[in-house]
C-alpha cells in the first residue's frame, strides 16, 4: 500500500509539472496565432477590438451573414460557429473603446431556450490566463471551470491544440486582410443535399418551431447576459443593436412580436430580419439557417442602410 | 453518477481513501462502505429506482437461501426468482415494445387497436443487475454455488458500483468469495488497475465521444447523406461502440482492481477476430458467456444434434439482441449474428490462424451489421444499405474539420495501442504491472495530458440505455 501511494504521488507530481510545462509552451504559441476559428480569430479580435468603429457578435449566423466589407466603416465580424450570447457577452465585457457600434445577433429560439446554460463562453477558456476581464466575467458564471483550469492548466486548451499548431505552422489566411466575415459557397453536393431537404421538408417551411407563445419566457441567464451587455455599452457610450438575420423557416408572428416587445422594454434597438426574403431563392441559401455568400451580400446591404439611417452615419 | 464526471472523481477519492483507511481485517466494514457508496452512486441518477435494486436484492437473497435449503421446492423458488427478475425487465424495458408490436401485428390484418402505452423510464443498469441476480439463483439451483447467509455481502455483490450500471455482468461465484474475505493491495494490482482506468478514460472521452460528435448527424438523417458519408459513419460507429463500451469496462475493472477485486475480462480486442464465432468470444465476454451458460446450454447446446445446435445459436443470439433494447432493430441485429454463427459452424468457416484479409472481412461484416444496432429505425437501416449499394460515392460530409482531426489523432493512438497489445499478446488487465516505474509514469502522464487536451464534452455511455 505504501508503495502504491508513493507511486500515485510521484505520478501526480510528474503529471502536474508536465501539465504546466505544456500549457506554458502552448500559451507562447497561442499568442502568435491569428488565424483559425478556435483561437486565432479571438486573438485577432483582441488585437483590434479597441480600434475599430463597429463590431459584430453572434453565432455562425452572424459570422456568415454579415459581409462587413460592404459596410464602409472600420469593423470586425466576431461571429463564430457554435457560439451564442454568453460568448458574445464575455467578449463585449473586454471592450474599452468609447462610442463603438455593436451589432449582436440573436435568434428567437435561442432567446427562449430554457436549456441554454451559457457554456459556449467556455471556448474562451484559453483567454482566462491572458485577459483579466474574461476571467472575471467567466468566474461569475462558471467558477468551477476556473478552478479546474487552475488545477489542470492544459484544460484551457482542450480541443484547441491541433488547431493552434496547424495555424502556427501554416496560417489559414492572411489575417491582415481578414474582416472576420466567412462567406459560404455551397458546392454542388451540398446544394443537392439541401434541395432534397427543402423538398421533403417543404411543409415545415411555413411552420413555427416554437411552442405556444404564452409559455415562452426569456431564459433568465440570457436575460442576464443581455443586461451585462447593455450595462457595458452604457459605460462605454457605445450604440447597441440586437438583430436577427434571415432564416428559411418562418417564425410565428406572436413570437416575433414578443421578442420585439422584450427589447423595447429594455429600450434597445432590435432589427428582426428573419423574414427578409419573402420568397425562397435556392442561390441565397446553404441550409435552413445559413445564407450563401450571395444571400449575405444582399442582406448586408439592407442592414447597412438601416444602421446608417438610424445612427446617422454618412 | 457517470464515470466521466467531476462528481465521480470526488466520489471515488472519498470512497477509495475511506475504504483503505479501514483495516483489512475489518473487511465487513469495508463492505458496508461499498454498499452505501454504491447506493449513493446509483441514487445520484435517480434515487427512486434504488427500490428496484433493493427489491431484486432482497428477493434473490431470500430465494437463494430457500433454493439451497429446500429439497422438494427448489424449482418453485427458482421460478419465483426468474419470473420476478424477468417481470421487472418486461415491465420497465419491454412493456411498450410488446404493446406496440401487438398493435402493429393486428393492424397487418386490418384491425386498428387503440391501446395506449405507458410513459416508463428505463432504469439504468436494470438489464445488468437482473441478469446478475438471476445467475446467482440458477447457480444455487444447479448446485454450483452455496447461498450466502450474509445479506450485506450479497447486497454489495448486486449493487457494487463499478459494474452496477453497465457491467461487466459479474458472477456470484467470482465476486461473492472476494467479498467474504480480506482484500489486498499490492503495487502490481495498483499499477494494473490505475493503468486500465487511464486507458478506459482515454478510449471513452477522447475517442468514442469524439466519434459520436461526427457521426450522430449522419445516423440521424441517413436519407440526406451520400454513400461515402454512410461508409464513414458505419466504420466510425464500429470504433465508437467498441471504445465506448470497452472504455467503460476498463474503468469498471480498473476501479474494482484498486479496491482489491478482480473482475472477469469483458473485451479482448474483438476487432482482431477472423470469424464471427471468435468475435463473440472477444466481445462483451460477460454477456456472451452468460447467454452461453444460462440459455444456449440449457437449450441443448451442441449436444442434441447439429440442427438443434443451429437453432440454439439462433435463439440465443436473437434473445441476446433483444436484451440490448426493446426494438426490432436489435432483434434483427441479434438474428443476423445468430445466422452467421450457424453458417460458420455448418461450413466450417472458422480459421485457425490470423490473417489480415480475414480480419478485415470480419470487421467489415460486423460493421455492416452494426447498422441495425445504431440506426434510429428499420427504415433508416434500409436507406443506409440501399445507399451503400447504389452510391453515389461523392465527397463525405465532414462537419467540423478540427474535430475530425482531433478524432483521427485519438483514434490513431488507441488503434496503435490495441495493435501493440495484440502483437505482444498481453492482456490490458496486466499491462500496467509489466511496465517499469519510469515507463509507467511516462505513458500514464502522456495519456492523462491527452485526456485533458482532447476530451470531448461528457456524454453518457452507450450501454447505459440497455
Amino acid at each position: 500500500m505504501k508503495k502504491s501511494i508513493q507511486l500515485l504521488l510521484i505520478l501526480a507530481i510528474v503529471f502536474f509539472v508536465t501539465d504546466r510545462l505544456i500549457c506554458m509552451c502552448l500559451k507562447e504559441i497561442d499568442k502568435k496565432v491569428f488565424t483559425g476559428q478556435s483561437v486565432g480569430k479571438v486573438n485577432h479580435f483582441f488585437s483590434l477590438k479597441d480600434s475599430v468603429n463597429m463590431l459584430i457578435f453572434g453565432s455562425s449566423r452572424a459570422n456568415h451573414h454579415i459581409d462587413n466589407t460592404v459596410l464602409d466603416i472600420t469593423s470586425f465580424n466576431m461571429g463564430a460557429d457554435g457560439t451564442r450570447i454568453g460568448y458574445s457577452a464575455a467578449l463585449i465585457s473586454t471592450l474599452k473603446k468609447k462610442g463603438q457600434i455593436l451589432l449582436v445577433h440573436i435568434d428567437h429560439e435561442i432567446l427562449y431556450d430554457s436549456e441554454y446554460d451559457g457554456s459556449d463562453m467556455l471556448s474562451l477558456m484559453n483567454m482566462t490566463q491572458r485577459n483579466a476581464d474574461i476571467t472575471t466575467f467567466m468566474y461569475k458564471f462558471f467558477p468551477e471551470e476556473i478552478y479546474i483550469s487552475k488545477t489542470f492548466n492544459c484544460y484551457i486548451y482542450n480541443g484547441k491544440v491541433l488547431g493552434i499548431l496547424k495555424n502556427y505552422v501554416d496560417p489559414n489566411y492572411d489575417y491582415n486582410r481578414y474582416s472576420g466575415y466567412d462567406p459560404l459557397f455551397p458546392n454542388l453536393e451540398q446544394r443537392n443535399i439541401f434541395n432534397k431537404m427543402v423538398k421533403s421538408d417543404s411543409l415545415k417551411l411555413e411552420q413555427d418551431d416554437l411552442a405556444a407563445v404564452s409559455d415562452l419566457e426569456v431564459n433568465p441567464l440570457i436575460n442576464k447576459f443581455i443586461g451585462e451587455i447593455i450595462e457595458h455599452c452604457k459605460t462605454n457610450n457605445s450604440r447597441l443593436v440586437f438583430f436577427t438575420s434571415p432564416k428559411l423557416r418562418k417564425i410565428h408572428n406572436n413570437v416575433r412580436n414578443k421578442t420585439k416587445q422584450y427589447f423595447e422594454s429594455k429600450n434597445i434597438s432590435y432589427y428582426d430580419y428573419s423574414e427578409f426574403f419573402k420568397e425562397y431563392n435556392a442561390d441565397y441559401w446553404k441550409d435552413f439557417t445559413h445564407m450563401s455568400a450571395q444571400g449575405a451580400t444582399v442582406f448586408t446591404k439592407a442592414l447597412k442602410e438601416k444602421i446608417f439611417e438610424d445612427h446617422e452615419i454618412n | 453518477m457517470i464515470f466521466n464526471s467531476v462528481a465521480f472523481l470526488f466520489f471515488f477519492i472519498i470512497v477509495f481513501t475511506s475504504y483503505w483507511l479501514i483495516p483489512r481485517k475489518h473487511f465487513k466494514w469495508q463492505n458496508i462502505l461499498l454498499l452505501v457508496a454504491s447506493y449513493v452512486f446509483y441514487g445520484w441518477w435517480d434515487w427512486r429506482f434504488l427500490s428496484l435494486i433493493a427489491f431484486s436484492t432482497v428477493l434473490d437473497y431470500v430465494v437463494g437461501i430457500k433454493i439451497h435449503d429446500s429439497v422438494s421446492k427448489k424449482k418453485m423458488f427458482l421460478t419465483i426468482s426468474l419470473i420476478s427478475n424477468l417481470g421487472l425487465l418486461c415491465v420497465f424495458k419491454y412493456f411498450n415494445f410488446f404493446i406496440d408490436s401487438w398493435v402493429n401485428l393486428w393492424s397487418l390484418f386490418g384491425y386498428e387497436m387503440s391501446v395506449s402505452t405507458l410513459n416508463i423510464i428505463l432504469p439504468v443498469g436494470i438489464s445488468f443487475y437482473t441478469f446478475q441476480t438471476m445467475s446467482y439463483s440458477i447457480d444455487i439451483y444447479r448446485g454450483e454455488l452455496k447461498a450466502t447467509r450474509n445479506f450485506i455481502e450479497f447486497a454489495t455483490f448486486v449493487s457494487f458500483f463499478p459494474q452496477l450500471v453497465a457491467g461487466p455482468i459479474e458472477r456470484a461465484s467470482n465476486l461473492l468469495p472476494q467479498l467474504a474475505g480480506e482484500r489486498e493491495m499490492s503495487l502490481v494490482r495498483f499499477k494494473n488497475g490505475l493503468f486500465q482506468i487511464f486507458i478506459g478514460f482515454f478510449r471513452k472521452v477522447v475517442v468514442a465521444d469524439a466519434i459520436g460528435a461526427i457521426i450522430d448527424g449522419i445516423y440521424n438523417a441517413p436519407d440526406i447523406h451520400n454513400a461515402s458519408s454512410i461508409v464513414m459513419a458505419v466504420v466510425l460507429y464500429s470504433f465508437q461502440i467498441y471504445f465506448d463500451f470497452s472504455g467503460y469496462s476498463d474503468i469498471a475493472i480498473g476501479t474494482a482492481k484498486i479496491l482489491g477485486f478482480d473482475f472477469k475480462r469483458n473485451f479482448n480486442l474483438p476487432y482482431f477476430s477472423v470469424s464471427i464465432t471468435e468475435f463473440w468470444r472477444r466481445w462483451h465476454i460477460s454477456l456472451s458467456t452468460w447467454l452461453r451458460d444460462y440459455l444456449y446450454i440449457p437449450l441443448g447446446g451442441n449436444k442434441k444434434g447439429i440442427k438443434i445446435q443451429y437453432r440454439n445459436l439462433f435463439i440465443t443470439m436473437l434473445l441476446g439482441g433483444l436484451w440490448h433494447g426493446s426494438s426490432w432493430n436489435f432483434v434483427i441485429w441479434g438474428a443476423i449474428h445468430g445466422l452467421l454463427l450457424s453458417i460458420e459452424k455448418r461450413f466450417h468457416l472458422i480459421p485457425k490462424k490470423y490473417t489480415l484479409l480475414k480480419n478485415l472481412f470480419i470487421f467489415s461484416l460486423v460493421s455492416l451489421i452494426w447498422i441495425f444496432f445504431r440506426a434510429l429505425s428499420f427504415d433508416d437501416s434500409i436507406v443506409m444499405f440501399t445507399k451503400l449499394i447504389k452510391g453515389p460515392y461523392l465527397a463525405p460530409y465532414i462537419g467540423n474539420i478540427s474535430s475530425l482531426i482531433s478524432l483521427i489523432y485519438g483514434l490513431l493512438i488507441a488503434f496503435i495501442f490495441d495493435i501493440y497489445i495484440f502483437k505482444k499478446d498481453v492482456a490490458l488487465e496486466e499491462f500496467g504491472s509489466k511496465l517499469s516505474k519510469f515507463s509507467f509514469l511516462l505513458i500514464s502522464t502522456f495519456i492523462l495530458i491527452n485526456i485533458v487536451l482532447f476530451f470531448s464534452s461528457s456524454s453518457n455511455f452507450i450501454y447505459f440505455q440497455f
